[in-house]
């Protein structure tokens, strides 16, 4: 039972920082951005690269793969910025649903993007870092679990403070509330949007290395079950709102946890998506959401 | 007159190219412009009807060549596997062709993939049996494709060579013009079981499946036997097969606390399944089907695969000094035998020959010499016949134990 409840805790805490990227671009510009999946994937492919690169020039383990980690996460950051400029920018007086379509659009680019220099085969994810396993109080537990909760914590305590206490944080959150007024005050929606976007595939790029250290394999499709559920947590926790996200992750990963181990494993997608319609039913704003 | 045309001509043509002679100061009237555009629109029609035309002249077949068709993924996850089937395919027609062809008429090879999606096998069924020439097709690899695709190409009348597909739902149909060259999963999911009771004296049994054809219909095989033995497996759970996360489940089959457990599904999804397995202290031996016959399950889920069984329905080494020749040669040209490709080729091989023993060389020819009761065919996996529906009769399973990054076929 608590083993079943680390382990939803764990890859709820890998959603969330996905769902955290939906959340905070439909918070600013009201689009759902639906490569954030693939943003984790690119940075887990680039991560991958990298270590292949270095693995010849005998530098020592740990900084190749902070190496490599930088890489990654330079790579979703550099992805989504691309994906911003191209497809979202240029529609931002457009009716909401054209961006919604060119940002599925993206998923689809940078999938095939892998497809065509990697191919459709799982490759294994190897380091050479091999995450290290304890048993503590009867759960069995491994390094990367540790750092995925860790990592969402921490993303979760950055963004909050960064939101709240810095200037650009403000300016984001300015544009979310009101974006004529922000603009009549100075602040740059453009800009706002892009550093947006950026912080937004900086959790999904972090989620998206975590995932791939845990798992140990990647596929171009790997963003896809992950980005689906980031998605789902995102409307859970009321789309536009972290905490809300960050509340839905955890409840999300352990609830499908519990009920694949105790219930059925067939039909666990069936009570995360069940949990979905009940809740835009029942609190259409989400878990924390506020009524407009 | 004529001149006038002839200038109007020249000017709709310097027009379209964006060359109009500055020098005649001729402004594009609306007129003119309908005219451009209703040539341009002719002159795109003209060259697609032309460039088609020539196409299918280029593509027609000489009244003596014999066109036979090859499915199999190309793309996707299986295109290891579908690419290793299709180079047997090829290296059986090329050695027939080298050979004289059947009756000095050379074969054509028709390939297209299916992607290992049932949708687009569908789809190219139909393109298969829209070609009137093709008389016989070896195809597809997955049981999930073959299944939908199988009604199209019974409806046609055009004989299909099975060289992979295990479900045995395909030739439960009732269609007359399915022949399968593996053994069925009705037989393979039991030949695990025994292997597990027999061999390796387990009987606490704990069963999961991906939800698919093939996983489902191999676990549920493995089931039944268990079942005749008077033995229960201790549950029956699927998962979704683009899942990536196990932990839940192999929670479930921990506190069950077997001895063994067999894995209904894909390498891709058992190396994740056993990588995460061994991670939360399941060490109890994972037997799988040949949907898991793959190196990439060593390579992804490492010395977690240590303890692993996995059966095929074709043997990793050459079983008798015939397919000698075969093991050799398809190593030398391909570097490795993935996982299939000794089903293609013999599958190719029956295909052809049935073609040969045709008496009229048509599609209900050749389906005509496969039904005959009396057709047999020695290949390199020793005799093929087809019972009435379509199986295959005296096939064998194959055994195999993961050691270190490869398959030790073992003894029985």
């Amino acid at each position: 039972m608590i083993q079943q409840i680390w382990n939803g805790l764990s890859i709820g805490a890998a959603y969330g920082l996905i769902a955290i990227g939906y959340t905070l671009i439909f918070g600013v510009i009201q689009v759902i951005f639906f490569a954030q999946g693939e943003l984790s994937m690119l940075a887990a492919f680039a991560a991958l690269g990298m270590v292949v690169l270095l693995s010849s020039t005998g530098i020592p383990l740990p900084i190749m793969i902070l190496v490599a980690i930088a890489v990654g996460i330079a790579a979703s950051c550099a992805a989504g910025l691309a994906a911003e400029r191209v497809a979202i920018r240029p529609l931002r007086h457009a009716p909401r649903v054209k961006p919604l379509i060119t940002s599925l659009g993206m998923s689809i680019v940078y999938q095939n993007l892998i497809l065509i220099l990697v191919g459709p085969q799982p490759v294994a994810f190897n380091t050479g870092w091999i995450p290290s396993r304890w048993e503590f109080a009867g759960v069995r537990m491994n390094s990367v679990e540790v750092i995925m909760i860790g990592s969402l914590l921490a993303c979760t305590f950055a963004l909050e403070a960064f939101l709240r206490r810095n200037r650009y944080g403000l300016a984001i959150r300015s544009i979310a509330q009101s974006g004529a007024g922000a603009r009549l005050m100075g602040v740059s929606p453009e800009r706002t949007t892009a550093l947006t976007f950026g912080i937004a595939s900086l959790t999904g790029g972090i989620a998206g290395l975590l995932l791939a250290f845990y798992y140990g394999v990647i596929r171009f499709d790997m963003g896809f079950v992950p980005g689906i559920k980031g998605f789902t947590i995102a409307i859970l926790g009321g789309v536009g709102n972290v905490q809300g996200a960050v509340v839905a992750a955890v409840l999300v990963g352990v609830a499908e946890a519990l009920f694949a181990s105790y219930v059925s494993s067939d039909y666990r997608d069936v009570l995360v998506f069940g949990l979905l319609i009940v809740m835009l039913i029942v609190r259409p704003h989400g878990l924390l959401g506020e009524g407009e | 007159m004529h001149r006038l045309c002839g200038t109007k001509f020249a000017e709709i043509l310097c027009a379209m190219l964006g060359i109009l002679p500055k020098n005649r100061g001729v402004e594009r009237s609306p007129n003119m412009k309908k005219t451009v555009l209703t040539v341009a629109v002719v002159a795109v029609v003209l060259v697609v009807v032309v460039g088609i035309v020539v196409w299918r002249s280029a593509n027609r077949t000489t009244s003596d060549e014999i066109v036979i068709a090859a499915v199999a993924p190309q793309t996707g996850k299986y295109s290891e596997m579908g690419n290793d089937l299709l180079a047997a395919v090829r290296m059986a027609v090329d050695e027939r062709n080298a050979a004289g062809g059947i009756g000095s008429r050379k074969i054509r090879l028709v390939v297209e993939d299916d992607g290992a999606s049932p949708k687009d096998a569908v789809t190219v069924a139909q393109k298969i049996v829209g070609n009137s020439q093709v008389l016989g097709v070896v195809g597809h690899m997955n049981s999930g494709t073959t299944l939908p695709a199988s009604q199209i190409y019974a409806d046609a009348g055009l004989a299909l060579v099975m060289p992979v597909p295990t479900n045995p739902k395909i030739t439960q149909q009732g269609f007359r013009n399915l022949f399968r060259i593996p053994i069925t999963d009705d037989l393979q999911g039991p030949a695990c079981m025994r292997f597990l009771l027999d061999n390796l004296k387990k009987t606490q049994i704990a069963i999961v499946h991906n939800k698919q054809a093939y996983g489902e219909g191999i676990a549920s095989e493995a089931k039944k036997y268990l079942e005749s033995r008077g033995l229960s497996p201790l549950n029956f759970d699927g998962f979704n097969a683009d899942e990536q996360d196990f932990r839940p489940l192999i929670g479930k089959v921990l506190r069950l606390q077997p001895e063994a457990l067999f894995l209904g599904g894909d390498y891709a999804e058992a190396a994740l399944f056993i990588r995460q397995a061994r991670d939360q202290g399941l060490t109890v031996p994972i037997m799988m089907g040949d949907g898991c016959f793959d190196s990439q399950l060593m390579k992804i889920a490492g010395t977690a695969t240590e303890g692993c069984y996995v059966s095929n329905i074709a043997p990793l080494t050459a079983p008798s000094p015939a397919a000698d020749k075969f093991y050799k040669e398809f190593t030398a040209q391909n570097g490795k035998i993935v996982a299939f490709a000794p089903l293609g080729y013999e599958a190719t091989c029956v295909l052809l020959d049935a073609i040969e023993k045709a008496q009229e060389k048509s599609r209900n020819g050749v389906l005509a010499a496969l039904q005959n009761p009396n057709y047999s065919f020695d290949g390199i996996l020793g005799k093929c016949s087809f019972a009435p529906n379509g199986d295959s009769r005296d096939r064998q399973v194959f055994m195999h134990a993961i050691k270190g990054d490869h398959f030790e076929t073992v003894r029985q």
